[in-house]
């Protein structure tokens, strides 16, 4: 089953350490029962318990998506003093992704996905890169060379620390793609532009944690820059 | 026919899907309605263009009549 956290347990799960990037796995039990159960806990909200259906609830939660899961789960609320935080090293089949590595990545453990954060007008110098195994890449307007509307992109620093600390990016931007991701292309967008950022959310198998921004309307004329190989 | 991982989709499919929202970097997630009445659900389409397979799953471009994006 997947539930929804109560808000107060919410609450008390974020004041503990996580398992592993964005995630959780808690022994606990429900509100005024007694029996143990375990549950991996996505962002603190989502909880989907480690039993024989996990595989097909975790595939339900890549396919549909963290929000609309969340929206339509039935809600959980748990015997505060029973919730435990497994560590890592009792759960070695879950952690895709050690701490050392997370740090020396520079991904970001905690925050939302872009489309759950507010809108905000790009500054006009922030740079933007969307990265690709395509180099027709459908989402860039190479005619009037913009970002077409509805679309992701990484922020160039963070684009620049997945390069730099030799990450993958298939993981950090929990990508469904099999294939080698070979092509970057960089917007600059102007100030009229609006983009919500943030933390891309684990699915598809894959930890996330790398920055994302989404252009709902795109971007102005002009503002797609070049195109370079990937990593270059 | 040959057995693929994924299937490149028609350029009226592909033209349709670029002009609608992204679920992350560079891909959508869909429902296909088949012509035999079937439904896939909750299907990865690449870069607009291309439908992933699943395992052993043989699909063709005439199978599709109709792509919901989610």
């Amino acid at each position: 089953m997947i539930y929804k956290i109560y808000y107060q347990d919410a609450k008390t799960l974020l004041e503990k350490p996580e398992t592993g990037m964005g995630y959780q796995i808690v022994n606990t039990s429900q509100y005024e029962r007694t029996r143990i159960r375990k549950f991996v806990v996505y962002n603190t909200n989502l909880a989907v318990e480690l039993d024989y259906d996990f595989q097909v609830n975790r595939r339900k939660i890549i396919n549909e998506g963290y929000k609309n899961v969340l929206s339509s789960a039935s809600e959980l609320m748990l015997e505060t003093d029973s919730i435990k935080v497994l560590a890592q090293s009792s759960i070695r089949e879950y952690i895709s992704l050690t701490e050392s590595q997370k740090t020396h990545n520079k991904r970001h453990a905690e925050g939302k996905g872009a489309t759950d954060n507010p809108k905000e007008f790009a500054n006009g110098t922030e740079y933007f890169v969307r990265i690709s195994a395509y180099e027709n890449d459908k989402r860039i307007d190479f005619v009037n060379m913009k970002l077409k509307a509805g679309s992701f992109t990484t922020t160039f620093n963070d684009y620049n620390d997945c390069v730099a600390t030799n990450d993958d990016p298939i993981d950090r931007y929990s990508l469904p793609n099999d294939e080698k991701i070979e092509w970057s292309f960089y917007i600059k967008p102007k100030t009229t532009d609006i983009l919500q950022r943030g933390i891309v959310q684990p699915a598809f198998n894959h930890a996330g944690g790398g920055i994302e921004a989404y252009f709902e309307k795109g971007t102005s004329a002009g503002t797609y820059l070049i195109k370079k190989e990937y990593g270059k | 026919m040959e057995n693929k991982s994924k299937l490149e989709l028609s350029k009226k499919n592909s033209d349709y899907l670029t002009d609608l929202p992204e679920k992350g970097m560079g891909f959508q997630i869909v429902d296909i309605e088949l012509i035999n009445g079937d439904i896939l659900k909750d299907r990865v389409i690449l870069n607009s263009t291309y439908l992933k397979l699943e395992e052993n799953e043989i699909l063709d471009n005439k199978d599709i009549k109709s792509i919901r994006i989610k």
